[in-house]
């Protein structure tokens, strides 16, 4: 299609109008970011010239809308005009020109004739106000504005509406938004040099680079001494006197009015404090020629001098000369406070304090602006989705969720003092998700003394005070916060206290206990950790050079970090203990037998809920382990951490995610070449290299798999001492002893992260439920799909197996001998039992033994303890097994008479395992009422309802197996609703079902239905050939599938008396048996 | 697809087809950012900040997962498309949740939603406001109005074709599956309706 310019040039197509397919070939490049010249397409394809000069310019146009990027460079080459020009009259008002513009709407300086003053114009987007409810409420909030009288609030002198414009009218404050300053500042410090051209020239009077370095070394005035000029009846005089001529002046020359010089200056000389300059702030446009001449020089020393202290090289860092930066900062932020504290004392919060909405005036005035517009428009302000962003960025994480009060300015207000501190956003998130995902989670921004270890501890301290992430641990009130400021300004002690990490954490972690909490608390305890750390490991190159206090500190964070991980260990311990409920939640069931097409019909394995938890806390052992590879005193943490969090992956089915795990705590102590002498860690890695064995994928099974375990004995064989350590040695000849191919073997893996799956073979028969403790969960259907593509599945077990079987066998029986109050033992010991008794290919031996032996330990159990949803499962399993033994021997209709292994014949078979299945049922059942909404056990009862039903159905006892076979449509019913989010495979199972009806009606003798529901199976399935064939642009090929239907209806045809289409149906078998690849034809007839 | 690669799209069938869930959420996730396109491009202004394109790609997708097994059946358009669609309808949906909810004219909003919002309002707001900057309001509503005016004397489908092919950023032969065209129709009518714009442009920019 579209080929990369210059060359090759796009391959025509004959479907399509050749311009068009050049037409897409310059859209897409404009998309890639090139910006391809017109002329370029005329050259090369001068055929179509007349065409392409005529139409490329409106792609062109069409491209740059619908990017993403702004589009401000367009401005330059569009010959639309977009601003008000000037002498444009506004109601009252006449524009003299732009100065600056935002999501909102542009900024006009505009002349107020009636009160021959000049005044900020802001005229809102078209759009931004739909509706008269909003157009009230716009008024409504404006007026509220307009009735806030502080030296720090833009003064707002009213609304207005005009020729569909609306707008708002507010003093002209002769200065710039933090946003721009901030922008300046870091600047400075990658560039050494201000740039006094960027951000603001030609539409401010003041250029950033100014203010920046006012900011850097100038003093700036403070809330309580300024404002002389500022306020709007002192300021309005002002402007009487002069501006008959100034309007005409600026009107004349739009461009900026007080020179860049003059400001500056005055700032310097502020700063030098030799003398008093008349503020030549406000409305004050006269043009200072005289002043700019003679301070001109001044300014380029100053802003030479101010470069150095910008930049961010350590040794100016510790000269001290930050001194005023951090005082000038402190000043901004007291009268925003103070600003604030008044607004609040009305009634009026802002809800959107962020740098872009304060400004800087070139007199040291800090001025908070917009008020009230905030509220008005957060529904409607989505124009530019960076304007979002940058809101959200300074939103205290309360307001997310629409709540918002005094504390949320407070925090808004302290994250913009945390970026003027460190000339950085707190958030450098760009995606929006990734941005609320950050600022939902508890977690407390790092302190900034880890990166600038000369800012004052006072003003640390109140920032992190400010943008605490739970309001009440914030300033709760902007006055208390500016009072702080003014302390530390004042060299007093500030009333914030900061509290130590460690003391703050663990209080999160006691007050909300809950999981859900915990582990986000858990997941903060852990990144702060890393914080912590990863600040101490920076600090420890600048160890040499600190002073003794500096070393003293960063071995107390150290520390502390060392206290922090304990402390996030036990709470992640008891997340784990949650989990164990849970634990089958993750199980995913699925049968083979009454798989009959290629439609899905697994479960989702995972609760979102839970997924989300894992994931956090996931990620941040992840980062732990990151920093933690640095050091070896948290190795030990991180390798646990990767332990724990593999093993819980591994109950959700996230098999690479447990395998990634895995490795990397298995890496952990390979990178350090640590020899395991310590008993302890050889445990730990014993159990890593088992979680690997168990979660490495199916092809490397043979190779991979089996040498993990088998390092694991190794590890464990000739040590062994503790009951922890045979426990996991048997674990260990159990994982060996499983035969890897059979249902429920813990071994070969899939992807199992995302629930469904196809299934496009059928299967090998004998599925129990079979389901391991713990960890040991397999995707069951892997050794299906798989497995029959010539592994070995009919090797059956290997005589290595069986004594692998037999010494895990031993060992839990040791166990639990010597220690009987230990119910585990006793349950792996059954679940060893479990396994021996699985009919596995090749084995002839009934073991019906073990497994009866199985249930009455699991009966014990579940005796002891009832509660215990683990043990009624594997109990309900147990019994299931028995049905793993019809499918191997019992399972022939049309062999009723044949005696099967063990010298029952299939009647006594079949009634024996109707029985177990019932018995199965019935604890099955319990278990539901116990847990209802857990999808292994959800779908285990209805596999055993579908048996139950089929095994009555192939007995002919007809009545019975309908009313089991409606049990499993209303059970798949009802379980559709009790888990919506499975529901997908709820309808996936109607299709299953579809064959027990048919079976079903075909024991009842109603051929007719029978053959009518397998004639639209047929047809459906013919339907999708077609259409694949179609897609594919292939012959229709015959759908395999479809060769488990024709046995059925031919049946069915049979009885029905049609010999013609009995002999039809015999030749498409016949045909299809000649060149199939398929096995099991006609399997589960 | 003659131009978007025949295999490529008979292998993302495969896919969805070999490994469901799996494939769409890959898939899903390969084709976001063309949906997010679509949905901030169609979202009712009034729409976004209540609803974020991401909470209708989130619904989107689940509809989609859901909705596989029926789409696996009856495969008409390619992946992408029928992607497309079910999170054109998610949008649409929710332009009826919130935008119906508040006692306005069901009437009046249905007829934007209908189709998802590429319309004359939304084109002409998108020339002239965002093609020149993000400030709307100063644009002199004559000219807006006489933008508007020429996109609504277009075909609705000519106009729809342009909002696909430049916005949505879709191929020729997607755009033929979304409007149910042959591709040699949609090539015409792509053509068409640039030549239309075209002339729209040159009337206003000659104005000002």
């Amino acid at each position: 299609m579209t080929a990369p310019s210059p060359a090759p040039p796009p391959i025509p197509d004959p479907d399509r109008d050749p311009v068009d397919v050049l037409a897409e070939d310059f859209a897409e490049r404009y998309r890639r970011g090139e910006t391809p010249s017109i002329s370029e397409y005329v050259g090369r394809y001068p055929a179509h010239a007349e065409q392409i000069k005529n139409l490329f310019p409106s792609i062109a146009l069409l491209e740059q809308m619908g990017s993403h990027t702004p589009v401000e460079g367009f401005d330059a080459t569009s010959t639309f005009e977009d601003q008000l020009p000037p002498h444009h009259q506004i109601g009252d008002f006449e524009i003299v020109r732009e100065i600056g513009r935002g999501g909102m709407g542009v900024v006009y300086e505009a002349v107020q004739h009636s009160l021959q003053r000049l005044v900020a114009l802001k005229v809102l987007n078209a759009g931004a106000v739909h509706s008269e409810q909003q157009a009230r409420r716009f008024e409504r909030e404006a007026r509220a504005a307009a009735q806030l009288h502080h030296t720090n609030i833009v003064p707002v002198f009213g609304v207005g509406e005009q020729d569909g414009h609306r707008y708002y009218v507010m003093q002209r404050i002769q200065g710039l938004g933090l946003d721009s300053v901030l922008a300046e500042l870091a600047h400075m410090s990658r560039n050494l040099t201000p740039d006094h051209t960027s951000a603001s020239s030609g539409t401010s009077s003041v250029s950033a680079g100014e203010l920046a370095a006012v900011m850097i070394s100038g003093e700036l005035s403070n809330s309580t001494s300024v404002g002389v000029n500022q306020r709007g009846v002192s300021g309005v005089g002002t402007v009487q006197d002069s501006s008959g001529a100034l309007q005409e002046s600026v009107l004349k020359a739009p461009k900026p009015g007080p020179s860049r010089e003059s400001v500056s200056s005055s700032l310097i000389l502020r700063d030098d404090e030799s003398q008093t300059l008349g503020p030549l702030s406000g409305y004050v446009l006269s043009d200072n020629t005289d002043a700019s001449h003679i301070l001109s020089a001044a300014s380029k020393t100053a802003s030479g001098t101010h470069v150095d202290i910008a930049s961010p090289s350590p040794a100016a860092r510790r000269t001290g000369v930050g001194r005023r930066y951090w005082r000038n900062v402190a000043r901004v932020g007291v009268q925003i406070a103070s600003g604030l504290q008044y607004a609040h004392s009305q009634g009026t919060l802002h809800r959107d304090i962020k740098p872009a909405n304060i400004l800087l005036d070139t007199d040291g005035t800090a001025w908070i602006a917009d008020f009230g517009l905030a509220k008005v428009l957060e529904a409607e302000e989505v124009t530019c989705s960076g304007n979002i962003l940058g809101t959200l960025r300074y939103m205290a994480p309360e307001q997310y969720q629409g709540e918002s009060d005094a504390r949320s300015d407070i925090y808004s207000l302290g994250l913009t003092i945390y970026e003027m501190l460190s000339v950085s956003p707190a958030y450098v998130e760009t995606n929006r998700q990734q941005l609320m995902a950050r600022k939902l989670t508890p977690h407390e921004l790092p302190s900034l003394r880890k990166r600038i270890s000369h800012l004052p501890r006072d003003l640390d301290t109140i920032v992190l005070k400010c943008v605490a992430f739970e309001a009440e641990e914030r300033y709760q009130s902007a006055g208390a916060l500016a009072a702080d400021l003014q302390a530390f300004l004042d060299d007093k002690p500030i009333r914030a206290r900061q509290t130590s990490a460690v003391e703050r954490l663990w209080r999160w972690c006691r007050r909300n206990p809950v999981v859900a909490t915990l582990s986000s608390a858990l997941a903060a305890l852990l990144i702060f950790t890393v914080g912590l750390t990863s600040a101490g490991y920076v600090h420890e190159q600048a160890l040499r050079e600190a002073a003794d206090a500096e070393r003293t500190k960063a071995v107390t964070e150290r520390h502390n970090a060392e206290r922090i991980a304990d402390i996030a260990f036990e709470a992640f311990d008891s997340l784990g203990q949650s989990f164990v409920s849970d634990e089958l939640a993750a199980t995913i069931q699925l049968d083979e037998d009454e798989q009959d097409s290629d439609e899905p019909a697994t479960v989702p394995a995972i609760s979102t809920e839970t997924a989300s938890l894992l994931e956090q806390v996931r990620s941040a052992f992840d980062q732990l382990a990151d920093v933690a590879g640095t050091d070896d005193r948290f190795r030990d943490y991180a390798a646990k951490a990767d332990l724990r969090a593999g093993e819980l992956h591994l109950r959700l089915n996230q098999w690479s995610d447990a395998e990634a795990a895995f490795r990397r705590g298995i890496e952990m102590y390979e990178s350090t070449e640590t020899s395991p002498d310590d008993p302890e860690t050889r445990l730990r890695l014993a159990k890593l290299y088992n979680g690997l064995g168990i979660s490495t994928p199916w092809h490397s099974m043979h190779n991979e798999s089996r040498e993990f375990h088998t390092r694991a004995l190794t590890l464990l064989e000739d040590h062994l001492g503790q009951s922890e350590e045979r426990f996991e040695l048997a674990r260990t000849h159990y994982l060996l002893g499983r035969w890897p191919f059979g249902p429920g073997s813990a071994g070969p893996r899939t992807d199992r992260d995302t629930v469904r799956r196809v299934m496009d073979s059928r299967g090998v028969s004998t599925r129990g439920h079979d389901h391991r403790p713990e960890t040991l969960r397999p995707p069951p259907d892997s050794w299906r799909n798989q497995g029959i593509r010539g592994r070995r599945p009919d090797l059956g077990r290997t005589a290595d197996d069986l004594q692998h079987l037999r010494t895990a066998t031993d060992l839990f029986t040791e166990l639990a001998s010597e220690s009987p109050s230990t119910p585990e033992y006793r349950f792996w010991l059954a679940q060893c039992h479990l396994e021996s008794s699985r009919h596995v290919p090749g084995q002839t031996d009934d073991n019906e033994e073990q497994r009866l032996e199985a249930i009455a330990l699991l009966k014990e159990l579940v005796e002891s303890y009832p509660d215990k949803p683990d043990y009624l499962f594997r109990l309900s399993e147990a019994y299931g097994q028995s049905y793993s033994k019809w499918k191997h021997f019992g399972h022939k209709v049309d062999d009723r008479d044949a005696i099967p292994t063990g010298g029952i014949r299939q009647e006594e078979l079949a009634s024996q395992v109707e029985r177990d299945l019932r018995e199965a049922l019935h604890v099955s059942e319990r278990l539901i009422q116990q847990q209802p909404r857990v999808p292994a056990y959800v779908m285990s009862h209805l596999y055993l309802n579908m048996r139950l039903a089929g095994l009555l159905q192939s007995q002919g006892k007809v009545l019975q197996a309908r009313e089991f076979f409606d049990q499993v449509v209303a059970f798949n019913d009802s379980a559709a609703k009790t888990l919506p989010e499975m529901d997908h495979v709820f309808r996936g199972m109607e299709q299953v079902i579809e064959f027990l009806r048919v079976k079903q009606l075909m024991a009842e003798e109603d051929f007719d239905a029978a053959r009518t529901v397998l004639q639209t199976i047929l047809n459906r399935y013919d339907e999708d050939a077609q259409r694949l064939a179609q897609r594919r642009g292939e012959e229709k090929r015959f759908p395999r599938r479809a060769l488990n239907v024709y046995p059925l209806l031919l049946t069915c045809v049979e009885n029905l008396g049609e010999e013609g289409e009995a002999d039809r149906i015999r030749a498409i078998l016949a045909e299809q048996e000649q060149n199939n690849h398929i096995r099991h034809v006609g399997r589960e007839h | 697809m003659n131009e978007s690669s025949p295999n490529l799209i008979t292998d993302e069938l495969q896919q969805l087809q070999r490994e469901g869930s799996l494939a769409v959420a890959r898939l899903f996730s390969s084709y976001r950012d063309r949906l997010e396109r679509m949905i901030r491009f169609r979202m009712d202004a009034r729409l976004t900040g209540r609803v974020d394109a991401d909470d209708i790609l989130q619904e989107a997708y689940l509809d989609i997962d859901r909705r596989l097994p029926g789409y696996l059946s009856d495969p008409t358009v390619p992946v992408f498309v029928w992607m497309r669609k079910l999170t054109l309808q998610a949008l649409i949906d929710n332009h009826r949740r919130h935008l119906t909810a508040k006692g306005r004219s069901v009437k009046q909003e249905s007829k934007k939603a209908e189709y998802g919002g590429a319309t004359s309002v939304s084109l002409a707001e998108l020339l002239i406001g965002q093609l020149t900057s993000p400030s709307h309001a100063i644009i002199k509503q004559e000219r807006r109005d006489q933008v508007q005016a020429a996109l609504d004397s277009m075909d609705e489908l000519d106009r729809e074709v342009l909002a696909l092919r430049h916005f949505e950023q879709l191929t020729n032969g997607e755009v033929a599956d979304v409007l149910g065209l042959k591709k040699a129709a949609a090539s015409n009518r792509y053509m068409r309706a640039l030549s239309r714009l075209k002339q729209t442009l040159d009337g206003v920019i000659s104005e000002t």
